[in-house]
Order: structure tokens, then C-alpha cells, then sequence
């Protein structure tokens, strides 16, 4: 199977494919519910000139921050919603890319840098800011934007 | 002067139509306007930012569409799109579309096919669509470039023995080998990307005849 890489990293394409469907079935009813239209968290500057080591360190800080942060304290909500099962999909996904990275992270595959870092806290702000649900819902709507984000890294 | 917001039923349908990202706002006139002579005004945001923007050229205006394709070019934002119905001194409350993702919803036009016959093949030469443009001096924009990984599906018809099969491609020549001469061949081609689903149109059916076998043409002889 085709895969996609996180600098000299790889992950199978396919769940890429199944993240794209599962956020699809439940982008409208998230960003629904988004009112605050005048703040977006993944900020299309993040990826200005950034190179392809930067993409991928942002990506793999933004896994591991919706993991902890967004999808654990969702769940609740996306069942109200009736968005469980993409909703799970959505994370089981994200969790074994994050896993796949880790073990590449482990061994030096990509490194860490500084001008990510301080995008990565510029949206952690952006995402403080906003009141409990709100972010986690927003975070949530934006999830295009990180799969996108993500596809700029397949190479 | 600002119109009296009352109870003037908004328009229906907000949503964006997309191709090669010329990104059109369209809508239908509300259920008990219809045939009256109404106006409608846009407005449009960039999601992020704070202020609605006007559309000079889509105030009070009687269509139920109106092109925001210059003001979405950066196909890497999102927008929202309103628009409101204006009766006299009277309008209705915004009617918004939801959030507009043109590199997730654009759909993909056909790519441009030029095709060669020789006797017993027929090769294929494909152009990607362009990016919609801002003006006609401006440089195209291949949506190849907006998508690494556009691939084209193929299909030829032998009209003849009615047999139709397809090609998946990468790159933008193929050839069609061992095929019958003298044979009306039609082909269609559709652009597509992996990854999120996308609408993409295939383009119209371009036929054309292999070539007479000479061999026997000239056994004839």
C-alpha cells in the first residue's frame, strides 16, 4: 500500500483515507456549532515558508495535543451529537499515526524545531483563550485543516 | 439608507458552487417571495477574521447568485457566505452558508484530451484544468499544482464491438495499444485525488477512427 511520509518517517496512506471520510460525515454538524467565525486556531502562517521537517514537527505537536486535549474530552459531547462512531475513527486514527511518529521520533527520524515550537504555542494561546466547549469544538471543526496539513507532508 | 430588519423570510439554500475554484454564492428566494420584486445583498468572511466584507457588484441585486470567486482566490482559507432579501424598505435576517473549504469542496473539471490515431492504437495526451483566474494576463495556475497527486481515469468505448474498459493514470500521455483499425474509438476522461471525496467531471466523450490497416490495403491492391 502507498504510504505518506513525516519527513523520513512513513505512515500507510489508508488512514489518511479513512480520516478524510470520517471527518467529512461529521464536518457539518461540528462547524455547525462554531459561532466564533472570527478566530481560527490552524493558521494558514503556521505553514508559510515553513520547511518540510517544520510540517512535520507541527503535525506530530498538534497529534499529540488533539489527543490529549480535544478527543479525550469529547466524547461525551460527539455521542450527544450523535457523531460517535466518526468521531472514533477519527481518533483511533490519530492515536496510531501518533504512535507511528513516536517510534520515529525515538529514533531521530525528524527533529524538533524551535520555529514550530513557537507556532505550536502560538495556537496552544490562541486555544486557551476560548472558553472550554467552544475550543473543543472549534479544534474539532478544524480538523480539515490539519488533514491538509498532513497531505502537504505526503510526499 | 439601512432597511427595517422584519419579518421578510430569508433566502434558502446558501451554498457555494465550485469548479477549478471559481466559487459562485447561490441561493433560492424564499418560499412566499417568489415572482415578487425583490433584491438580494452578499456579503462574504474570511473564517478568522472579524469584520463581513461587501460585494459592491451583488448589492440589491435581483439574480439569486452572485461570483465570489475573486474574493475566495487563497484557496487555503475558509470563507462564509450571507446574503439577505431586500423588499422596499424592508429585509430579512442574513441567510449564511456554512464554512467553504475550497481545496475540500472545489470540484475538479475535466482535463483537456488530445488524442492521435495510428492503426491499431490511439495515444493520449491530457492537460490539466487551471485554476480559475483572477484576470486573463495572469499566469495559469495548474490545479496540478494544487494537488500533487491528481491522477485521471480513462475510459475508452469501442463503438463497434461495444466494449468500453478504463485506465488509471499518473502522469498526463498514455497510448491505448492493440486496439482494432479502422474502428471508431470514443474516450472520456475524468481528473481525481485522493484523499477526502471530491466531485469531478468527467469531460465529454471525444471519438475517433484507428487508422485503415495498410497491409491488407495493400494486398488489395
Amino acid at each position: 500500500g502507498q504510504e505518506f511520509h513525516f519527513g523520513h518517517c512513513w505512515v500507510q496512506r489508508a488512514i489518511l483515507q479513512d480520516l478524510w471520510r470520517a471527518f467529512q460525515s461529521i464536518r457539518s454538524t461540528v462547524q455547525a456549532l462554531d459561532n466564533n467565525t472570527d478566530v481560527r486556531l490552524l493558521r494558514q502562517e503556521f505553514l508559510r515558508n515553513a520547511s518540510l521537517a517544520e510540517i512535520c514537527h507541527l503535525n506530530y505537536s498538534l497529534l499529540n495535543f488533539y489527543l490529549s486535549n480535544v478527543f479525550i474530552k469529547y466524547h461525551t459531547k460527539a455521542e450527544e451529537l450523535g457523531i460517535l462512531t466518526p468521531f472514533t475513527t477519527l481518533a483511533n486514527n490519530f492515536f496510531a499515526i501518533l504512535k507511528k511518529l513516536q517510534g520515529c521520533k525515538e529514533r531521530g527520524m525528524f527533529s524538533l524545531s524551535e520555529s514550530s515550537q513557537r507556532k505550536f504555542q502560538l495556537f496552544q494561546q490562541e486555544f486557551t483563550k476560548l472558553n472550554p466547549e467552544v475550543r473543543l469544538t472549534k479544534a474539532l471543526g478544524e480538523v480539515d485543516i490539519l488533514l491538509a496539513w498532513m497531505e502537504k507532508a505526503f510526499r | 439608507a439601512p432597511c427595517i430588519s422584519s419579518g421578510l423570510p430569508k433566502p434558502i439554500n446558501v451554498t457555494f458552487s465550485s469548479v477549478n475554484m471559481k466559487n459562485v454564492l447561490q441561493w433560492n428566494s424564499p418560499e412566499g417571495l417568489r415572482g415578487t420584486d425583490v433584491v438580494y445583498t452578499v456579503q462574504y468572511l474570511i473564517y478568522g477574521q472579524k469584520r463581513w466584507l461587501n460585494k459592491s457588484e451583488c448589492r440589491n441585486i435581483n439574480r439569486t447568485s452572485c461570483d465570489l470567486s475573486y474574493e475566495t482566490y487563497d484557496h487555503e482559507e475558509q470563507y462564509y457566505g450571507r446574503v439577505k432579501v431586500i423588499w422596499g424598505k424592508h429585509c430579512s435576517k442574513w441567510a449564511e452558508t456554512e464554512r467553504f473549504n475550497p481545496w475540500l469542496e472545489t470540484q475538479i473539471g475535466p482535463p483537456v484530451v488530445a488524442l492521435t490515431p495510428g492503426e491499431k492504437s490511439i495515444s493520449v495526451v491530457l492537460t490539466a484544468p487551471e485554476k480559475w483566474k483572477r484576470n486573463a494576463e495572469n499566469n495559469s495556475v495548474s490545479m496540478h499544482q494544487i494537488y500533487p497527486t491528481l491522477k485521471y481515469n480513462v475510459s475508452i468505448h469501442n463503438t463497434k464491438a461495444n466494449k468500453k474498459w478504463y485506465k488509471f493514470v499518473t502522469n498526463h500521455t498514455l497510448e491505448f495499444p492493440q486496439l482494432e483499425s479502422d474502428t471508431l474509438y470514443c474516450i472520456s476522461v475524468q481528473a481525481y485525488v485522493q484523499g477526502p471525496l471530491r466531485k469531478a467531471k468527467a469531460s465529454d466523450n471525444q471519438c475517433i477512427t484507428t487508422l485503415k490497416d495498410q497491409t491488407s490495403e495493400l494486398k488489395v491492391k
